[in-house]
């Protein structure tokens, strides 16, 4: 027979697996993904496109190489905060299903295909949102099938919900209202108001970062969502000139630019660019000024320069043979980049321009590639000279298209067209030929797009809400059945499913690092991850040994709350502005060493004393609920006090050596040790406020309740030196600006001092004719605080 | 027998230290460590408005501040004119350096046990004794090199001197160096070397300058310069309190008489660049030539700059080539090198890289990388001297072992306590 508790606790721990490992219903991935090969060379069915294969084709995206399934998913979390888009059903297509429904329900035998097209429909997610004032179902479209429609189908992706836009003025400049049409907007729907967009943003741009009100930050960002999908569009293929046929005409090049109609691809006009330039490599006599061959040159030059700025990442992978390891953008492949500033083409001299690649292109091809060299290294301050060099690169040493861009094309005409095997081998074939180009970069890839879809975040913060019930539920037993069966297997089970979910995070944790090759803390993002961890091992220790269920359900709290802050931090635009967290160090940051050792302390320094403020309330809560309820405080208050004691010691020993450690590594990196900066300012409070607490309980000054207030205030502490040290927006830690949080972290701060004023409203309480009526004994002093003098 | 033998010791020196009995109070302690937050939370604050250098000079490296409750705050229209003294870094680190001595002194056992808390605290008083020198005398300086080029002077970033460079023989250059603080005092400046003397008449250390249409009136300073580049470029300058803040430029400037033998040669001005006299010529090439303004007389050629305070070197260091590097396709930097070459004297030299977290150092000095411009081919080094810069590796060192064995000594107390209590559950 098994007994109730038993059942409970087995219950508990399933749902806990099923949670971190399982598909459920918030991720569809599992566990069992990563032990599948995963490689794109494996081909399933050519009944749909693989999109799974072609979203691990690596292309560079701020400054790492990773894969397109990051690419959309960091995207869309930057345009609309999620990490898929919505598609609103087509009148029919709602028709139709509701017709199969209503069919089904009569009792209606379903065709084959109508059994499928429902079948379809159960599986994706749907959302009721406002149109025109009436609810319509959209469904949620998945990152990469997303990303493939942007790439290859714009015009269809243009009518996806792609914005999200929830800032009412923001809203009336486009004449709509947050009731009659939601939050969700399409390109499509954007695309009359662009102006207005562009020249509201151009006039916030105006003014300076720390004083815009929230209508000027709110229409910078969707002007700034707007040109990252306007660059994403046109990543592969370049923007095709608007109408100017009198222009093209003059300069005889009407024959040559891409035209719909006759080209197949824009890869045509490559083609018949670089017919152009081969030419010109074989007379370089032509290169003058007033030539029509060279004017030609020329027009298309400055067409590709243009079109460079227009990219949101970097598809095309190194050459093997250039051995620089350097990606390029479709239209850098064809004629490099700007050696400066387009501007600075006010200062060329022309006549030395043309004598310059005329000279150049007179050279073979080695001597003209040691030229180029000699040029880039000695006449850095000649505009002339260097724009010669793009000239002559793109003449004379660039050669032929690059058969990835050629691939990629097929690729969008076979997406177009609906050739679903045709795609499925292209992806295979190209996925192989760019990661051999890319070499080592790309061996996270597959386990990185993986990855992606596994979520172990937002699993493990569902997870720790669970075990805070759990726990909670456990003290209530306690209180309703005093020392029973069902509390200890309720605090077991707290105990173990922080064990499992542990090991979720911690995987996210390692996944990161692995991925990125750095240690766990980069970025305020991942101190977050880091800080939670870190408490929810420290409880995980205590709750070992003092099985109470309070460290379990106060890690809970922590985890919770800080993969919830991680989270939000991901959406802050002003301090992730390409969506995704795994960014490159800047060079002061770069050294693995210090992060691994000054960052993860101070971090760990922050999350003991995170977990002293949080067993501080849990102290003050059950020191309230005893005064309320009359009932004497237990050997709970000792052991509260003992953690809080020792948790202490831990937190002044990490944020202490931290600390230092941060000031070694200034000396090192900057010949001080100390400069007073804001953040090495507060990681200082945070020292200076743990020796605090121990000293006020050596000298007795402060008993266990005032322990528990100054390690609560240690709570508001550390989020001054975590946050809002970084809102001051000065000193050299001030990497992380963030201006949204600051309402968050106020209202915290008075969360916490509203406790502590709690702390001490017993005799108010007492007014009132709450508890016990008589002032309760004083206990036996604690034992001897001095011992350590 | 030992132990009590020890605690006599201690009851010895209460006896014969009982004044200091009061200063090692842990009381004082707290009220001292809570006092510190305060002031570093104020100075922070006031980071925003006075920058780094400002809050430096107003709370940590001073005896107390004054603090205005900021307007912008909640309620700060009623605060703000309230002043608030604060206790400054100098009143505080004094204050706890005294209590803790005071501590070793007539508090701590000196017993074996309680190593751990002794250490600690032995390399928190070093730490802050350490900061208290350092605050005192470090020095930052700045050495700019251009690309293929020698440099064997430091530039202080703040604090201008008057140079005048005796430039008559080209072979051997004779400069006469007239330091801030006597160009503030004013008056009249008298030197052997000069064939002339110098009377200050205006001097501060920031301005506002500008050109301005010939006819225009100026202010006061600038309407007495008759010569120079003040008179030729018609510079019009005024008077602007010293910037603080952690990018604030200042612009010393001086207007000074040269006279000889009771005669006067005429009136100059002078302004010094805060990022080193080179920069003029790329500002306007009318204010070229206030990195040297000649003056001719009695056949010898002078020439006279108003320029960042130097220090000259022992050595010299070459500027052989400089990389910056960003990540593709972005504009995060990912690397800022100088290769470096330092002759130690004509015949001795040797090699170095100077990088981000790769600073060079030579001489009790050490320079890093600071800012480096790529096109104009330049690097500049901030240099720092810090007689003190072991102190805090050794504190950290008597800290941690300090730590780790106070608390570890309780971790296994708590660790034998509670192993047993799961099992008696």
């Amino acid at each position: 027979m098994f007994k109730l508790h038993t059942i409970v606790f087995s219950v508990i721990l399933f749902l806990g697996l099923y949670i971190s490992f399982l598909p459920n219903t918030w991720t569809k991935a599992s566990i069992f993904d990563f032990l599948s090969s995963g490689d794109p060379s494996t081909i399933e069915s050519n009944e749909s496109f693989n999109l799974d294969s072609f979203s691990q084709l690596p292309v560079l995206r701020g400054g790492r190489v990773k894969p397109l399934d990051s690419v959309a998913r960091n995207i869309l979390l930057v345009l609309r905060n999620k990490r898929t888009a919505l598609r609103v059903l087509e009148k029919e297509e709602s028709e139709e299903i509701d017709n199969i429904t209503q069919q089904k329900k009569s009792g209606n035998s379903l065709s084959e295909e109508q059994v499928d097209i429902l079948k379809e429909y159960k599986k994706l997610k749907k959302v009721k949102i406002p149109q025109n004032g009436v609810e319509v179902v959209a469904v949620e479209v998945q990152a990469v099938d997303w990303l493939a429609q942007v790439l290859f189908a714009p015009e269809k992706a243009d009518k996806l919900k792609t914005f999200l836009i929830d800032h009412d003025q923001v809203l009336g400049l486009l004449s709509q209202k947050l009731s009659t049409n939601g939050k969700h907007y399409s390109y499509e729907e954007l695309k009359p108001f662009l102006s207005n967009i562009d020249s509201s943003a151009r006039k916030a741009g105006e003014v300076e970062s720390e004083l815009r009100d929230s209508f000027q930050q709110n229409i910078i960002e969707l002007y700034g969502s707007l040109l990252i999908y306007k660059k994403l569009k046109h990543s592969l293929s370049p923007p095709t000139t608007p109408d100017r046929t009198e222009v093209l005409k003059q300069l005889g090049v009407t024959e040559l630019v891409y035209d719909p109609e006759r080209d197949r691809a824009v890869s045509d006009e490559f083609i018949r660019f670089r017919e152009l330039t081969a030419k010109l490599s074989q007379n370089p006599s032509v290169v003058k000024l007033g030539s029509e061959e060279f004017a030609k040159v020329v027009f298309f030059v400055d067409r590709y320069n243009q079109a460079n700025l227009w990219t949101e990442f970097l598809p095309i992978p190194p050459i093997i043979s250039e051995g620089d390891g350097k990606w390029l953008k479709v239209t850098e492949s064809l004629v490099g980049a700007e050696p400066l500033e387009s501007r600075e083409k006010q200062n060329m001299d022309p006549g030395q321009f043309a004598l310059i690649l005329r000279e150049l292109l007179s050279l073979d091809r080695t001597s003209l590639k040691e030229r180029v060299e000699y040029i880039k290294e000695n006449e850095k301050l000649n505009p002339s000279a260097l724009f010669a060099v793009q000239y002559a690169e793109a003449i004379k040493v660039k050669e032929g298209v690059d058969p990835i861009i050629l691939q990629y094309e097929e690729l969008a005409l076979a997406y177009q067209g609906n050739h679903f095997e045709k795609f499925n081998n292209l992806v295979t074939e190209m996925y192989q030929l760019i990661t051999l180009r890319a070499g080592s970069a790309t061996s996270t890839l597959s386990f990185e797009k993986t990855f992606n879809g596994f979520e172990p975040f937002y699993r493990s913060a569902i997870a720790y809400g669970l075990i805070f019930l759990v726990a909670s539920f456990s003290w209530f037993c306690a209180a309703l059945l005093g020392d029973s069966a069902m509390v200890k297997s309720l605090r077991n089970a707290a105990y173990y499913l922080t064990i499992i979910v542990f090991f979720c995070h911690t995987f996210g944790l390692v996944a990161r690092m692995w991925i990125e090759g750095r240690p766990p803390v980069t970025n305020l993002y991942s101190s977050a991850l880091f800080i939670g961890w870190a408490s929810v091992l420290l409880c995980l220790a205590t709750e070992k040994y003092i099985r109470l269920g309070i460290a379990s359900a106060m890690g809970a709290l922590i985890g919770f709350g800080s993969l919830v802050i991680a989270h939000s931090l991901s959406l802050d635009a002003s301090l992730n502005p390409t969506g995704d967290t795994m960014e490159m160090m800047r060079a002061v940051l770069d050294s693995n060493f210090w992060l691994a050792t000054h960052v993860v302390c101070i971090s760990i320094g922050y999350s003991t004393t995170y977990l002293a403020g949080f067993l501080g309330i849990a102290y003050v809560f059950y020191h309230l609920g005893c005064f309320v309820f009359k009932k004497p405080e237990k050997k709970l208050k000792k052991t509260l006090d003992s953690m809080i004691y020792g948790i202490t010691c831990f937190s002044l020993l990490f944020s202490l050596v931290g600390t230092i450690l941060g000031g070694i590594w200034a000396d090192q990196s900057w010949g001080r040790f100390w400069g007073w900066d804001a953040k090495e300012n507060g990681a200082l409070l945070i020292v200076i406020w743990n020796a605090l607490l121990l000293h006020a309980r050596f000298s007795g000054i402060a008993k266990t309740k005032g322990l528990a207030c100054i390690a609560i205030f240690g709570n508001v502490v550390t989020s001054w030196s975590w946050f809002g040290t970084n809102m001051l927006g000065v000193g050299l830690h001030s990497y992380g600006f963030m201006d949204k949080a600051f309402d968050y972290l106020m209202a915290f701060i008075v969360s916490q001092l509203i406790i502590i004023g709690l702390a001490y409203s017993t005799p108010i309480l007492r007014f009132f004719g709450f508890g016990a009526i008589n002032k309760p004994k004083e206990e036996k002093e604690l034992p001897d605080y001095n011992s350590l003098d | 027998m030992k132990e009590s033998k020890r605690k006599n010791s201690l009851s010895q020196r209460r006896k014969n230290f009982s004044f200091l009995i009061p200063f090692a109070s842990l009381r004082l302690t707290i009220t001292l460590l809570s006092l510190s937050m305060i002031l570093i939370f104020v100075a922070t604050l006031e980071q925003v408005r006075i920058g780094i250098r400002g809050a430096l000079a107003e709370y940590f490296e001073s005896f107390y501040g004054i603090w205005y409750y900021p307007e912008k705050f909640w309620g700060g229209e009623y605060l703000h004119s309230l002043p608030l003294p604060i206790p400054g870094g100098y009143l505080l680190g004094g204050l706890l350096i005294i209590n803790l001595t005071a501590a070793y002194i007539v508090r701590f056992q000196w017993t074996g046990k309680k190593i751990g808390i002794q250490l600690i605290h032995l390399g928190i008083i070093l730490l802050l004794v350490g900061q208290l020198v350092t605050q005192a005398i470090q020095e930052e300086s700045r050495m700019t090199i251009n690309k293929g080029e020698r440099s064997n002077y430091i530039e202080r970033f703040h604090g201008v001197e008057l140079a005048l460079r005796n430039v008559t023989d080209p072979d051997q250059e004779r400069v006469v160096t007239i330091p801030q603080n006597l160009l503030e005092k004013g008056g009249t400046l008298i030197d052997q070397s000069l064939p002339f003397t110098l009377k200050v008449h205006h001097f501060g250390v920031n301005c506002n300058f500008d050109f301005v249409a010939p006819g225009t009136p100026k202010s006061k300073i600038a309407e007495m310069v008759n010569r120079g580049v003040g008179q030729s470029a018609n510079l019009n300058i005024t008077d602007k309190d010293e910037d603080f803040s952690g990018d604030g430029m200042n612009f010393g400037y001086l207007v000074f008489e040269l006279t000889d033998q009771g005669k006067s040669l005429g009136n100059w001005m002078t302004i010094s660049h805060p990022a080193g006299s080179h920069v003029w010529s790329q500002i306007s090439p009318k204010l070229a030539d206030l990195s040297f303004q000649s003056i001719r007389h009695n056949g010898k050629l002078w020439g006279i700059t108003l320029r960042q305070k130097r220090e000259y070197l022992p050595f010299s260091i070459e500027l052989l080539d400089i990389e910056h590097e960003n990540y593709q396709g972005t504009e995060i930097p990912f690397n800022f090198e100088s290769d470096i070459k330092l002759h130690l004297d004509e015949n001795q030299t040797r090699r170095a890289l100077v990088y981000m977290n790769t600073p060079l150092r030579h001489g009790g000095k050490t320079f890093y990388q600071y800012q480096m411009n790529d096109s104009a081919n330049y690097t500049v080094f901030q240099v720092i001297s810090n007689p003190s810069w072991l102190v805090p590796y050794i504190a950290c060192i008597l800290v941690s072992i300090g730590m780790l064995w106070q608390f570890s000594f309780h971790l296994f107390k708590f660790l034998r306590k509670n192993s047993k209590t799961p099992a008696k559950a």
